[in-house]
């Protein structure tokens, strides 16, 4: 997990969530349905968005999770989220973030479509969705000019 | 957690904002000779200001708006101010409420001059003390971003330096507060505070923190309202692999154990036998027909002018109708969540909580012990919206943690959060009208049944309940007979503050009427607003601005329509247009102008924005997708998939517009809200012809 090999000993179903956020106290991963609705709980496995909640622990044995923490502090995501000014109360925008570093990573240029079809499982209820499209597309800028 | 001691160690100034029955003061917090620490804003020798925010951080900004006030006033560089919650106790509370809570859009309003004066006593001092550290006078002196500057010379140094000299001065009584002209901060939208440790996963909720021997629990929570548990078979339960113990708390059953996972599991298999409640059997159908059999009672009239039933009577134009609005539930993205550690002497509340002093009360009922020996740690909340002021939570979590004497990590799931209730109340409202022979309105007639939300919040008993007639009775829009007449519901259902509270539905109401009558009466609804409103300059100027950034006058594009309304609530004066069309029976709000006028100054325009976005999407979810749906006396959607709340696709363009005014501060949390809905409403009923009197607008399936 971002970067450090860690050995757990859970059952087998206990879900990714709890391993990350109680047992490796990587907080920064949060909850809001608990059923894969939400978005909230999003982590990468091999690069690819996953939720956490539903994920048992015994199908990410030997692979790369990366979580909020894992992102690089200047990534153009974070740093574009942080321009745009997009979280409010915080609590979905690790779920936010790491589902647009997804995004950004695989496709950099994406169009305005793609963009909302990708984070459009994401939930907020703060309503920081104008900022999050914003950040996206403004993340995609940052990410060219590397 | 911060203790007396270490503030008060060298190398610190600190002021203690004092909030007795007397006013308020500023003091050294050397000067507080009383048992409990009460320091409010810190400078180090290293030159970081510390504030302690007595306020909930939601989302809402206010830890940035806080610390912007002191370091305004201070002059200091915004990188070095850092913000800690305030603990819990009677030396922090909101000294117009005099609780410590976050509610009714008020932090700001409230804590501005103090905040200021205290941040500004602390400036005096430090130029003082540099004043004779230097040995000049200290006229010449200037604070300048953290530094003092000696005009002649030119000589600086940080305040840090002056910190231990500054300590032994007296407090100044009247420290001059900066004037307008000479604000750096104030008016400036400075990046919250708070937006690192969001970005990157480190800012700290409810569950994040972690007690050495702490265990897990959820609690099953009765299926229907008014009943609680009888009786349980733990059998299997317990045998989950991690599960401990399973006991009665409250109205449900504690499951504890060693993880998350085996309670999850465990609470599976529990069997609990539940009592019987008048709510049994109760559906949606059930639910609106009980509303509108209490709507046909006698109630309690707020307020009387002319004599509109008979005026309407006379009147050749009338329009009467019937709203039935929903239990909003208020889905924040955090659910309910505690973390405690109650020892025989000590006790510690990690909280999510916009209710320091409810906290506190629970905390000493529960545990027997004495305030000073309750810590209570707000941490940062997951939405608020006013759910986080009720304290059942805490209280269930402190129950646990002294029946398990284990630390606890209580959390609710998004099941949990729904069945535990504190929605805002279900209402039915009749509303009748008419407008004269030049269709202006003549007159309007409102009764509303509803529950007492001030009532289940113990903040009232009998009478009319405040948040039932709140942005009705007191509406700007001069009509000459006007009737409001309230009708008390009672059910088992909890209900509590939502944000906005009764202006919810009252907005929603009043606004579409509004609009009504204008169609009644043949005008614009533009029009129409701004000849009921010409004695408020400020509501007339928010509805005048708005149709002008909206380009109302020169109407919708092709396929669109455009819907307004008004709405003042918490101080605060809002008008929003939204830009609407219908494709195949779904709705699409393509952009919604806002205009907004919360009085002479604004302390950070972007959270104004901010908090103006986030109402608007909040007020459009709960008119598309939003209410509780029962079945068998219980909500049925118990989750995001059945109550759905508005998505990104979903979310339109919003452009926010801040007008400044010579009236009183508003609040900015709540006020973004109520207009959303019925401006989206009215623009439905231009296309379709049809007002929805019952939300929300898509039908839910549970
Ligand atoms: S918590 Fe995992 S998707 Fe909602
Ligand atoms: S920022 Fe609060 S839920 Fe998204």
């Amino acid at each position: 997990m971002n970067g450090r090999a860690y050995r757990v000993e859970e059952d087998p179903d206990t879900p990714l969530l709890w391993v990350i956020r109680e047992t490796l106290r990587l907080t920064g991963t949060k909850f809001g349905c608990l059923k894969g609705i939400c978005g909230t709980c999003t982590v990468l496995v091999d690069g690819e968005p996953l939720r956490s909640c539903i994920t048992p622990i015994s199908s990410v044995l030997g692979k790369e999770v990366t979580t909020v923490e894992g992102i690089p502090e200047d990534h153009p995501v974070k740093s574009a989220w942080k321009e745009v000014g997009v979280p409010q109360c915080g609590y979905c925008q690790s779920g936010q973030i790491v589902t647009a570093y997804a995004l950004i990573e695989k496709n950099p240029n994406p169009s305005e479509e793609e963009i909302v079809s990708h984070m459009n499982g994401n939930l907020c209820r703060c309503g920081t969705y104008p900022r999050i499209l914003r950040a996206v597309k403004r993340a995609s800028e940052l990410r060219r000019k590397r | 957690m911060i203790t007396r001691r270490e503030f008060l160690k060298a190398g610190l100034l600190s002021l203690v904002v004092a909030t007795g029955p007397g006013g308020i003061s500023i003091l050294k917090a050397q000067e507080l000779r009383r048992h409990s620490p009460n320091l409010w804003i810190n400078l180090s020798e290293d030159n970081y200001l510390t504030v302690l925010v007595n306020k909930s951080e939601m989302g809402q900004g206010v830890y940035t708006g806080i610390a912007q006030l002191v370091a305004e006033e201070l002059d200091f560089p915004w990188e070095r101010v850092r913000v800690r919650s305030a603990p819990a106790g009677w030396e922090y509370i909101d000294p117009y409420m005099g609780i410590q809570l976050t509610g009714g859009s008020t932090s700001i309003r409230h804590m501005f001059e103090i905040m200021r004066s205290a941040g500004a006593a602390m400036r005096e001092m430090i130029l003082e003390g540099a004043s004779k550290v230097w040995n000049v006078p200290k006229k010449r002196l200037k604070a300048e971003l953290g530094y003092v500057v000696d005009t002649k010379t030119g000589r600086r140094e940080p305040y840090g330096r002056f910190v231990e000299v500054a300590k032994k001065l007296p407090v100044p009584e009247n420290p001059k507060l900066k004037s307008e002209e000479e604000f750096r901060y104030i008016g400036k939208s400075l990046p919250r505070i708070d937006l690192d440790d969001k970005v990157n996963g480190r800012a700290k909720f409810g569950l994040d923190h972690f007690f050495e021997d702490q265990i897990y629990a959820v609690v099953e929570r009765p299926p229907v309202f008014g009943s609680k548990a009888l009786s349980f078979d733990a059998t299997e339960a317990l045998k989950v692999k991690g599960v401990t113990r399973v006991f009665k708390v409250g109205k449900g059953i504690a499951v504890c154990g060693e993880s998350p996972h085996a309670v999850l599991k465990g609470r599976e298999k529990l069997k609990v036998r539940w009592s019987e409640s008048p709510m049994k059997g109760m559906d949606q159908e059930g639910l609106k027909r009980h509303f509108l059999k209490k709507l046909k009672e006698k109630g309690l009239v707020a307020r009387r002018e002319g004599d509109p039933l008979k005026v309407i009577e006379s009147s050749k134009k009338k329009i009467s109708l019937t709203y039935v609005l929903p239990y909003l539930y208020h889905a924040c993205m955090e659910p309910m969540s505690c973390t405690v550690r109650v020892g025989k002497s000590e006790c510690v509340i990690y909280v999510p909580t916009q209710n320091q002093t409810g906290v506190l009360s629970v905390a000493r009922r529960v545990t027997g012990l004495p305030p000073s020996k309750i810590k209570v740690v707000t941490t940062y909340l997951g939405g608020g919206f006013g759910r986080k002021s009720n304290t059942e939570f805490v209280e269930e979590a402190l129950r646990i943690a002294k029946e398990t004497k284990r630390p606890v990590k209580l959390f609710y799931t998004r099941e949990d959060d729904v069945k535990a209730g504190w929605f805002r109340p279900m209402c039915a409202v009749k509303v009748t009208g008419s407008v004269d022979e030049e269709g202006m309105p003549n007159a309007f007639y409102f009764k509303i049944a509803v529950p007492a939300v001030f009532e289940w919040a113990g903040r009232r008993s009998g009478g009319i309940d405040p948040a039932s007639v709140s942005g009705v009775a007191n509406t700007f829009y001069e009509i000459p007979n006007v009737h409001v007449e309230f009708v008390k519901v009672k059910l088992p259902v909890p209900v509590w503050f939502w944000r906005s509270v009764g202006h919810t539905h009252n907005a929603y109401i009043m606004e579409t009427f509004i609009d009504q009558l204008a169609h009644l009466g043949g005008k614009d609804p533009v029009d129409l607003r701004l000849r009921l409103l010409e004695l408020n300059p400020r509501a007339y100027r928010v509805v005048e601005e708005v149709a002008e950034r909206s380009g109302w006058h020169k109407g919708p594009v092709e396929g669109q329509a455009l819907g307004i309304a008004y709405h003042f609530s918490f101080g605060t004066h809002v008008a929003q247009v939204a830009e609407v069309s219908l494709e195949n029976g779904k709705v699409k709000v393509h952009r919604v102008v806002c205009v907004v006028d919360l009085g002479p100054l604004v302390v950070n325009p972007d959270l104004v924005v901010q908090q103006m976005e986030s109402g608007i999407i909040m007020g459009i979810s709960s008119f598309l997708y939003e209410g509780v749906v029962f079945k068998e006396g219980g909500p049925k959607n118990l989750n995001f998939d059945t109550y759905q709340i508005l998505r990104l696709s979903e979310a339109p363009k919003i452009e926010v517009h801040i007008v400044r005014s010579e009236g009183p501060m508003g609040g900015i949390g709540e006020p973004g809200v109520p207009p959303a809905a019925p401006a989206v409403a009215n623009a439905v009923f231009r296309i379709t012809g049809k007002l929805p009197t019952e939300l929300p607008y898509y039908k839910i399936s549970a």
